[in-house]
C-alpha cells in the first residue's frame, strides 16, 4: 500500500515586506513517526524561502504545540501550520517574544528593588513549556493587559517563597488588579495541557484566588472578589444566583453600561430579580453546613 | 424499555435569564416520556465561584446537592456544562479520596444526609443519546435541512462528547458547519467581572461561525446559550463587526422543533437573535 499524501498549508509572512500574510501549500509523503520539525525541514528543501525555528512553539490546526514533539501522524491529512501568534510574527513561523517577556517581567522577583529584566529564552527554565502555555491562553490573545498564565504562575511561586505578611499581601494586590490578574482567566485550562510540572498554572491561579480570601483587605475594588462574595451570599439567602443582583453588586452604577442588554432581556421576558428567582428548600441546611465547615 | 428518569439540576442560569433552556427541556421531555424530577432542595453549584473562595465549602455544598439526588435514587442531569463540570469534579474528588468523603459526610450528617457516590452526573446531550437519536427521529415531523448549523461545544465538554451535537444535527439533516473555535471559551464565567474580555471571546467565536457561512448555532449549555445569544450585539461590536445576527438554538429547542413542537412552547420567541423557522 502506498504512503498517504499529507497536504501542509503553511503561513507565510515577512514583516519587512508584506502587508498581509498568505498560506502556501506543500504536499509530502510522511514515512510514519516524523515530528513537525522534520516535516518543516522537508518543506524547506522544496521551498528554501520558508523560515522557522526548530524546537519552537507553533500552531498546528489551531492547536499550540512544540514543533520537536508534535507528530505529523496526529494531525490528519490536511495540516495547517501557523506561528504561535500571528499578530506578533517576524517572519513565516517565527514569532517575536517581546510580549511574552513583558508580561513575564511584570511580576517582579523582588517587590522593592530594581532588577534586570529577563529578555532571553535560555534565562527561563522550561521556556518551551511556558511559551506553549502562554500562547494557548485565549485571554492572552484578546486582552493585552492580562498578565497571563505564566506570569501568574510565577507570582504564585514567589508568593509561596515570601514569609512576610505585608509582602505576601502586596503580591496578592498585584494579581487582584482588575483586567489583568487572576480574575481575568477564562478558566478554560488550555495552559495546563502544555505544562508538565506538578502544579499546573490553572491550579496556581486557583490557589491565588483562595489565598486572596485569607486576607481582609487585598483589593476592595476587585470585581472578582466582589462577585465571589456576592454569589456565596445569594446561595446562602436564596439557593440560586440572580445575574442582575450580582452585576449590580459588582459594578454599582456602572451597571448602566449594560442597560441595552438588560432592556433586551426584559423585553424578551428573560429577566428576574432576587425576588423573582426560585428559592431552594431547606436553606437552613446551607447555613448549618457553612457554620459546621468553619468550625 | 423503562422510561428514563433523572433528577433535573436546573442551575441558576435556567432559573434566571435563560429560562427557555428549562422550558424547552421540560416540553421535549414530556413528548419523549423522559421524567425529570424537580429536587427543590438543589442549590446553585456555585459554578467556579465557591471554589474560588473555599474549595472544601464548594465540595460540601455540592455533596449536599448530590446527596439529595441519591436520596431519590436518581442520576443528575444538568442544563449547563459549568454545572456539569462542577458537580462531576466534586464527585470525582469525593470518590477518589476516602478521607475527604468521610470528612464531608461528618458535616452532612448534621443535616441528616449522606454522600455515597451512587448518583452519576449526566449532561443533557447524554440523555438524548441514551434515549436514542434514531427513536427521536422516528417521532420527528419537521425537517431541519434548511439549517446550516455550527455546533459549539466550549471548553468544558469532555473529549468523548465532543461530537454529540454534530450527531444530533446530522440525524435531522441539517448541514454541519465546522468551526475551528468550537472548543474556544466564550468567557461566560468572566462576563460579569470583565464584559469587555468576555465579549471579545464570544465575538471571535461568532465571527468564525458566520464567516464559515452558518445560519444558526447549536449549543448544549445554558451559559453558552446566554453569551452567544444575548451578548451577540456587543460581542460583534467588540470584534469590530456589524453584520452578526445569527439564531442560537439550545439543544432542547432544536430537538423540540424536529418533534413538531410550537416554537413558542420552546421559548424560541424569547431568543434575542430572532429565530424564523
Amino acid at each position: 500500500m502506498g504512503l498517504k499524501e499529507v497536504v501542509f498549508k503553511v503561513f507565510r509572512f515577512d514583516s519587512e515586506k508584506d502587508i498581509l500574510p498568505c498560506y502556501k501549500t506543500y504536499t509530502l509523503k510522511p514515512k510514519g513517526n516524523e515530528s513537525l520539525d522534520t516535516a518543516l525541514e522537508q518543506i524547506q528543501e522544496i521551498d528554501e524561502t520558508l523560515l522557522f525555528d526548530k524546537d519552537s512553539v507553533i500552531k498546528v490546526n489551531k492547536e499550540v504545540v512544540l514543533s520537536s514533539e508534535a507528530k505529523v501522524k496526529d494531525f490528519g491529512l490536511e495540516i495547517c501550520i501557523e506561528p504561535a501568534d500571528s499578530k506578533r510574527v517576524k517572519r513565516d513561523l517565527i514569532t517575536e517574544y517581546d510580549d511574552f517577556f513583558e508580561r513575564f517581567n511584570s511580576i517582579k522577583p523582588t517587590l522593592c528593588s530594581e532588577i534586570k529584566e529577563i529578555t532571553e529564552k535560555d534565562e527561563i527554565t522550561n521556556f518551551n513549556e511556558l511559551a506553549q502555555a502562554y500562547f494557548s491562553c485565549p485571554s492572552v490573545d484578546v486582552n493585552p493587559e492580562f498578565i497571563g498564565p505564566v506570569g501568574l504562575s510565577r507570582a504564585y511561586d514567589l508568593y509561596n517563597q515570601e514569609s512576610d505578611y505585608f509582602k505576601k499581601l502586596k503580591r496578592l494586590k498585584v494579581v487582584n488588579e482588575n483586567n489583568r490578574g487572576i480574575w481575568d482567566c477564562a478558566g478554560c485550562n488550555s495552559c495546563d495541557r502544555a505544562v508538565k510540572s506538578e502544579i499546573s498554572p490553572s491550579v496556581k491561579i486557583q490557589k491565588l484566588k483562595n489565598e486572596t480570601f485569607e486576607y481582609d483587605d487585598v483589593n476592595n475594588c476587585s470585581y472578582g472578589i466582589k462577585e465571589t462574595k456576592e454569589v456565596e451570599k445569594q446561595i446562602i439567602a436564596n439557593g440560586h444566583v440572580s445575574s442582575f443582583c450580582t452585576i449590580l453588586k459588582v459594578k454599582g452604577f456602572k451597571v448602566l453600561e449594560d442597560a441595552k442588554e438588560f432592556c433586551l432581556l426584559a423585553k424578551n421576558k428573560r429577566f428576574t430579580n432576587s425576588k423573582g428567582i426560585e428559592k431552594s428548600q431547606n436553606l437552613k441546611e446551607i447555613k448549618t453546613l457553612i457554620k459546621s465547615a468553619r468550625s | 424499555m423503562k422510561n428514563l428518569k433523572y433528577a433535573l439540576f436546573k442551575g441558576s442560569r435556567a432559573l434566571d435569564n435563560a429560562p427557555e433552556t428549562l422550558k424547552s427541556t421540560l416540553r421535549v421531555a414530556s413528548v419523549l416520556d423522559i421524567e425529570f424530577v424537580d429536587v427543590n432542595e438543589f442549590t446553585c453549584s456555585g459554578e467556579s465561584h465557591l471554589e474560588d473562595k473555599n474549595e472544601f465549602l464548594a465540595i460540601l455544598i455540592n455533596a449536599r446537592n448530590i446527596a439529595y439526588a441519591e436520596k431519590e435514587g436518581l442520576d443528575i442531569v444538568t442544563l449547563s456544562n459549568v454545572d456539569f463540570k462542577t458537580l462531576k469534579e466534586c464527585k470525582a474528588k469525593l470518590d477518589i479520596n476516602s478521607n475527604l468523603k468521610t470528612r464531608i459526610n461528618e458535616h452532612l450528617k448534621k443535616i441528616n444526609l449522606q454522600y455515597s457516590g451512587k448518583s452519576q452526573i449526566i449532561s443533557l446531550c447524554e440523555v438524548f443519546v441514551k434515549f436514542g437519536l434514531d427513536k427521536i427521529k422516528a417521532k420527528s415531523s419537521k425537517d431541519l435541512s434548511e439549517l446550516a448549523i455550527a455546533p459549539y461545544y466550549g471548553e468544558n465538554t469532555p473529549k468523548n462528547a465532543n461530537d454529540t451535537l454534530d450527531k444530533v444535527a446530522n440525524c435531522f439533516n441539517s448541514t454541519i458547519i465546522e468551526s475551528e473555535l468550537k472548543n474556544y471559551p466564550c468567557g461566560s464565567n468572566i462576563t460579569i467581572r470583565n464584559k469587555t474580555l468576555a465579549t471579545k471571546l464570544t465575538g471571535k467565536i461568532l465571527t468564525d461561525i458566520v464567516d464559515n457561512s452558518a445560519n444558526s448555532i447549536l449549543v448544549a449549555c445554558s451559559h453558552q446559550y446566554l453569551n452567544l445569544d444575548a451578548l451577540q450585539c456587543s460581542s460583534a461590536k467588540a470584534v469590530g463587526r456589524d453584520d452578526i445576527n445569527i439564531p442560537v438554538f439550545y439543544l432542547s429547542q432544536y430537538i423540540g422543533l424536529t418533534l413538531g413542537i410550537e416554537p413558542k412552547e420552546l421559548g424560541l420567541n424569547q431568543n434575542i437573535a430572532e429565530v424564523s423557522i
